[in-house]
């Protein structure tokens, strides 16, 4: 007995010893608990930065919309807030924590949609157990000046709107900043291979069992193009793919650039917390628009692009990225 | 690095595979020592092989050990690139470098000139994880001093890096020094039949290359079983004499039939080791074969057609070259009390067919 407290003790001291290598000494955060402008009803308008939003109700965050005076409401409904974001947090990486959302919502940082969770009428699905973590791309960011934040939701019964948990933006660690950001809007179909019919948006980074996908596993695609800025073309440059849960191939221009986990024979992999970067051969690149393919597998729970900042970045910005994120 | 904790099979494979690499039978002396202190950068930039291309500016990191230590959560390209000096040559046998296990792929450049390669880079990646890492110099590649190493890595995830080793440096292989000329390095090897690719005029330069003694496994070509041809052109040294010698091609996994100049001079069921009725010790009895004076000629070509039945394959340890009848006895006497009598094949294909 004596013995097998002792194994557990020893056992507890590596556990606490793992969890203070892992602790990001830079862990900041800005609370967005509290008041936030709120209207019942749904207009595009209301993502807009420069919408005037000053007559609109206030209503708490997190809470029930029922319990702000709601009762009984069910359909759209938008939030609205300014934050200033500190020049400090500069190349910090930023994440939007809206907690628990009842059942679908679309998030507009500064008029520019970053992520949604379920999917709205009329191809309805809530997402009302999902954690709400979305990447704030730092090139929507002004610096010690307000920024917008708007969020459209969907309720189709009982309790509606942003209900509970953590209202904040996280600024952890250094932030890797693509040339060309690619997190946004993508398409997406589930199989091998890229089918237009069966193309819906997505939005990435985003696990896809909260973008309508609930349950599936296996194949899924990917697509989308970009531009590439003409001063690009002639550098070397890295495919930042994010992290991806199970296995994933990457094609630029239809050309396969890279692999990560064994995307054809499946065997049971380890690589779903790896963050993918790709280097890309010269000449696959071409001026103006670009294409981009990403083939999934997913095995089992959450599947997609999870997290990270997709896009291009040059690998002069990449090197000097992870020289500064070294470990001293 | 692949996980290995899938089934409780795989453990009884890591355990397998630490035990024969103790009583590895190859004598190793140190020559250079290169673990410490290496130039460290990520990306990619095949400037960096360059020994000009200057790197004082470039991180420093410890090898071995896994990058991870340093940039956490990294993945992808990285190059290492170290400086040495070669102040003692040994005058015979073998020169090898050892670069520990390297997490997936690498490449390895001397001088600006490229040595070797362990798995295969996109767009036909293939990890060598668990590969111990050994590259043999083309000659009069080392100068006594300023010379320039360069590594570049590929980790597809998890750890990466040069992670571990013992040995890290350029070792003397004492064993080589018994030959008369030492055969080992690049060969030429291909997995495919083809009917007349033992004649000695069969024109192989569409082959790929391959750093042997080594297993193809190591060599990109993973999970491949059963057949692989190497063929390797050389000259006769004049001052070696052709009475009395064999071709040492030192261990083979499993069966192997030997050409020269077109001939056949042997195969594993000549060996007098070799015992029909338990084909598993094929795979560790060392391979002699008789060269027949008249056979020799200036230019001549050797032919090794190699079967693997399952695991690792091909021509693994060596040493790999010309040996004279005395050195012949020596290197198996010397390497007899080494020799484990239960090879990890064995014990594996005995669980198998149980």
């Amino acid at each position: 007995m004596k013995q097998s407290i002792k194994y557990v003790q020893i056992a507890l001291f590596f556990i606490t010893l793992s969890f203070h290598a892992g602790a990001n000494n830079f862990y900041k955060e800005l609370s967005l608990r509290g008041n936030w402008n709120f209207k019942i009803g749904d207009n595009q308008e209301w993502s807009k930065t420069n919408f005037d939003d000053s007559d609109w109700k206030k209503i708490y965050v997190p809470s029930p919309w029922e319990e702000e005076g709601y009762q009984g409401y069910d359909g759209y409904a938008w939030y609205r807030r300014n934050v200033v974001i500190p020049i400090s947090l500069k190349d910090r990486a930023l994440t939007l924590e809206l907690g628990y959302i009842d059942d679908v919502d679309e998030v507009f940082f500064n008029g520019s949609k970053i992520g949604q969770s379920g999917s709205f009428p009329p191809y309805y699905s809530t997402a009302y157990g999902a954690h709400r973590l979305y990447e704030i791309p730092l090139n929507l960011v002004n610096y010690d000046k307000p920024n917008t934040i708007a969020v459209r939701i969907y309720d189709s019964q009982i309790e509606g709107g942003i209900v509970s948990g953590d209202i904040r933006i996280g600024a952890s660690d250094i932030a890797i900043v693509p040339d060309v950001s690619l997190n946004g809007t993508w398409k997406f179909n589930t199989g091998m291979d890229v089918n237009e019919s069966k193309m819906q948006d997505i939005i990435v980074p985003g696990r896809w069992e909260n973008q309508g996908f609930y349950n599936y596993d296996g194949y899924a695609v990917y697509s989308r193009s970009f531009i590439l800025p003409a001063n690009m073309i002639n550098k070397q440059m890295v495919f930042l793919a994010g992290r991806i849960d199970d296995y994933d191939q990457l094609y630029i221009n239809g050309k396969f650039i890279g692999q990560t986990g064994d995307y054809e024979k499946r065997t049971s992999s380890d690589k779903f917390n790896e963050f993918r970067n790709y280097f890309i051969p010269a000449g696959v690149l071409k001026p103006g628009e670009n294409n981009v393919v990403i083939k999934i597998y997913d095995g089992r729970g959450e599947g997609g692009i999870m997290e990270g900042s997709l896009g291009l970045i040059s690998q002069e910005n990449f090197i000097k990225y992870w020289r500064m994120k070294r470990i001293r | 690095m692949r996980s290995l904790v899938h089934t409780p099979l795989s453990i009884l494979f890591i355990l397998l595979l630490i035990v024969p690499a103790s009583l590895k039978a190859t004598e190793w002396s140190c020559v250079v020592n290169l673990s410490g202190s290496w130039y460290f950068s990520v990306g990619d930039n095949p400037e960096w092989a360059n020994p000009k291309t200057n790197v004082s500016e470039w991180d420093k990191i410890y090898v071995p050990g896994e990058w991870e230590e340093y940039y956490k959560g990294y993945n992808g390209y990285a190059w290492y690139r170290k400086n040495f000096d070669m102040r003692s040559y040994p005058k015979e046998g073998t020169l090898a470098l050892l670069l520990g296990r390297i997490d997936d792929v690498d490449e390895v450049f001397i001088n600006g000139v490229k040595i070797g390669q362990t798995g295969s880079f996109f767009p036909d990646y293939q990890s060598a994880w668990d590969v111990e890492r050994k590259y043999y110099l083309p000659e009069g590649l080392l100068k006594p001093t300023d010379n320039v190493i360069a590594v570049r890595v590929y980790d597809e995830g998890n750890p990466g890096g040069i992670v571990s080793g013992k040995d890290i440096g350029f070792f003397y292989d004492n064993d080589n020094s018994l030959l008369s000329l030492d055969l080992s390095g690049e060969w030429k090897f291909s997995i495919y039949r083809e009917s007349n690719s033992t004649d000695k005029d069969f024109i192989d330069k569409n082959w790929k290359s391959v750093s042997i003694p080594s297993s193809w496994e190591s060599q990109g070509y993973t999970n491949h079983d059963g057949y692989g041809c190497y063929r390797k052109e050389f000259t006769f040294p004049q001052n070696i004499s052709k009475k009395d010698i064999y071709l040492s091609l030192g261990k083979i996994d499993d069966m192997d039939k030997v050409y020269f100049n077109g001939k056949l001079i042997g195969r594993t069921e000549n060996l007098d080791s070799y015992n029909r009725f338990n084909r598993s010790n094929a795979c560790r009895m060392y391979r002699f074969y008789r060269i027949p004076e008249h056979l020799v000629e200036i230019k001549n070509v050797v032919v090794v057609e190699v079967y693997d039945y399952q695991q690792r394959g091909g021509i693994y340890e060596g040493p790999i070259g010309i040996i004279n009848h005395k050195n012949a006895h020596i290197l198996q006497e010397r390497n007899e009390e080494d020799s484990w009598p239960y090879s990890v094949e064995s014990i594996f294909r005995s669980i198998f067919n149980w």
